[in-house]
């Protein structure tokens, strides 16, 4: 008797388990299907354009190389905060641009001329080129404005400096922004706004040094997302 | 049909004249142009309509994953932080000609009316007819029940669980399965509401034959797996499993356990953002309504997940759209129904709940529901 009863609890189960599960899969088969016939998916050149942008967001410091009109400009930026600078709110998020004949303050939306209490006027072109290529928060600000605005991103496999990389278009193939990235560590090497800047992580305790003595800078801000 | 309807005239007649209310106050916006200089129009989106502020906020964000699809961008604000049925039925509608955002419109108020409908079947089989009657009507006015004609998925949710669960009392378990995990796809949220679901699988599992028994254990797992599609989705479309977490953190939620102690720390800054003060009120309202409710007799599954749905958002860290987030604890309208079910106690109320629910509609512009 008990060797039957043994038996039978699992026969009894089994048409139940069979059934429920049986609902479940047609559930998620459901589910899922619907989600992916109708919502549109992003192509594999906004998803790279995505883990550079999370690279950005990772790395609080850049060094960069640009090239303005006839000059070489060599450069490092640092993502901080900003005690109190004139013209700013207090607590600002801000990158400063430290270069060999000059020291910028970065938000979003102003550049000034560190020492100076106007906005940067004279080389705005040239400041906000620097800025926009060599600075991580801004440029991870004008990638994720492309990003969000859904811009079209073309990839492309190509050799630079005898390294395989991937080069990033975006918008129309005679303008806007070209990014040329890593393709195992997605990390930008080269971006195109107006003229090419080679970029690389800087290094810390240099990224470090080039704040040091600012008097209106709070921290070096970690910003390591999710 | 007509005999049927005509028996719930009171109900449609207040759902339609609540939804009435809720369309004029946001058409008075428009045409006051109050509140000035404010403006939540990211991605060009119009404000030119008459109706637009039903279409204001996360609405937006619904619209853009129905018109572009997932994106996930680390750093900012981005779209997998909403759950994707109501932008498949938006995109499906678009498709036969229909403007987003008139058929945003249409859907959450078709849907809230529908919902509003089905909630008193429920109610009248769990409560009496009188609890079930006066819930229903104060559902219906409900001050924030205006998110019910946003363009936002809360009206189909309430539908959706609604419907879910009163075809599991009939014991209808294919039909619940599929309105539970749609309400799923829906929100979040409705995830919960597998407790009562389960809860009504087990009592009726003695006398089931062995498929029927299956089915309502599927139904009562329905919306677990439902829920479980999006981030599998989210891994196969924008290989990120976790991108609906993700997205929650730039929006300023992230789920841990010392979320709940976070969520009151971030009290003491109520004074940047006095609506927090809505959502606290409405959050303890919830509560004790949802404790009146089990005063009652709603069977404690149902409570549960009722105070779950109110509850476990606080452990993203922040009290914010919990005013929201608790339209959908149906509970607590069973429990407000019962404190209110007096007619010398219900007409005064309903018309309390009306004037805020207007009120509410107009201040749209000021504060993310």
């Amino acid at each position: 008797m008990r060797g039957e009863r043994r038996h039978r609890a699992p026969r009894l189960a089994l048409p139940t388990c069979a059934s429920a599960a049986g609902l479940g899969a047609v559930v998620a088969a459901a589910a899922f299907g619907l989600q992916a016939l109708a919502l549109p998916r992003p192509s594999e050149a906004q998803l790279i354009a995505t883990k550079t942008e999370r690279w950005l967001t990772r790395h609080d410091a850049l060094e960069s190389v640009s090239k303005v009109g006839s000059r070489t400009i060599s450069s490092i930026c640092v993502d901080v905060s900003v005690r109190e600078y004139p013209l700013l709110p207090k607590r600002t998020q801000a990158s400063i641009l430290v270069a060999k004949h000059v020291r910028l303050v970065a938000t979003h939306l102003e550049i000034f001329r560190v020492g100076r209490t106007l906005r940067d006027q004279d080389g705005a072109v040239t400041t906000a080129g620097l800025i926009r290529a060599g600075c991580p928060r801004v440029l991870e600000f004008w990638l994720g404005k492309l990003l969000d605005h859904r811009v079209a991103v073309r990839e492309r496999l190509i050799r630079f400096d005898r390294h395989r990389a991937l080069r990033l278009q975006f918008g129309r193939a005679d303008g806007g922004l070209v990014l040329i990235v890593a393709p195992r560590t997605f990390a930008p090497v080269a971006v195109r706004l107006r003229g090419w800047a080679r970029l690389a992580p800087a290094n810390k305790a240099e990224a470090a040094r080039s704040v040091l003595g600012l008097s209106f800078v709070i921290r070096h801000k970690n910003r390591k997302g999710p | 049909m007509t005999a049927w309807l005509l028996e719930r005239r009171t109900i449609l007649a207040a759902a339609l004249f609540s939804r009435l209310l809720v369309l004029g106050a946001a058409a008075a916006d428009h045409w006051l142009h109050w509140p000035h200089h404010v403006s939540h129009t990211p991605h060009g989106a119009s404000t030119a309509h008459t109706l637009s502020i039903l279409s204001d906020w996360d609405g937006l964000w619904y619209r853009i994953v129905a018109e572009r699809g997932y994106l996930l961008i680390p750093g900012r604000q981005s779209d997998p932080a909403f759950f994707p049925l109501f932008p498949i039925i938006l995109r499906g509608f678009h498709a036969l000609g229909l403007s987003y955002f008139v058929t945003g419109l249409l859907l959450a108020n078709g849907a809230f009316v529908v919902g509003l409908l089905v909630f008193f079947e429920l109610g009248k089989r769990l409560v009496s007819e009188e609890i079930a009657r006066a819930s229903t009507l104060l559902a219906a006015f409900f001050p924030m029940s205006f998110v019910f004609s946003m363009t936002y998925p809360e009206s189909l949710v309430f539908a959706a669980l609604a419907l879910a669960l009163l075809f599991a009392l009939r014991r209808q378990w294919t039909a619940s399965a599929v309105a539970a995990a749609a309400a799923a796809m829906g929100r979040p949220e409705a995830l919960f509401f597998a407790l009562p679901l389960g809860a009504l699988a087990l009592a009726s599992s003695r006398h089931m034959e062995r498929g029927a028994r299956g089915r309502a254990i599927g139904a009562a797992l329905a919306p677990v797996v439902s829920v479980a599609t999006f981030p599998l989705y989210l891994g196969w479309s924008l290989h990120n499993m976790f991108a609906w977490s993700w997205a929650q953190h730039s929006w300023g939620r992230s789920f841990q356990l010392t979320g709940v102690v976070r969520a009151f720390t971030a009290l003491a800054g109520v004074g940047h953002n006095p609506w927090l003060l809505r959502d606290v009120g409405l959050c303890v309202f919830y509560l004790v309504l949802i404790g009146v409710a089990h005063r009652i007799g709603v069977p404690l599954p149902w409570l549960v997940a009722g105070a779950a749905i109110v509850i476990l958002p606080l452990a993203s860290g922040t009290f914010m759209s919990e005013g929201r987030f608790g339209l959908l604890a149906l509970p607590a309208y069973w429990g407000l129904g019962a404190l209110a079910r007096r007619r010398a106690v219900l007409q005064p109320v309903l018309i309390v709940s009306a004037l805020l629910l207007v009120a509410g509609t107009m201040t749209i512009p000021l504060a993310n529901p």
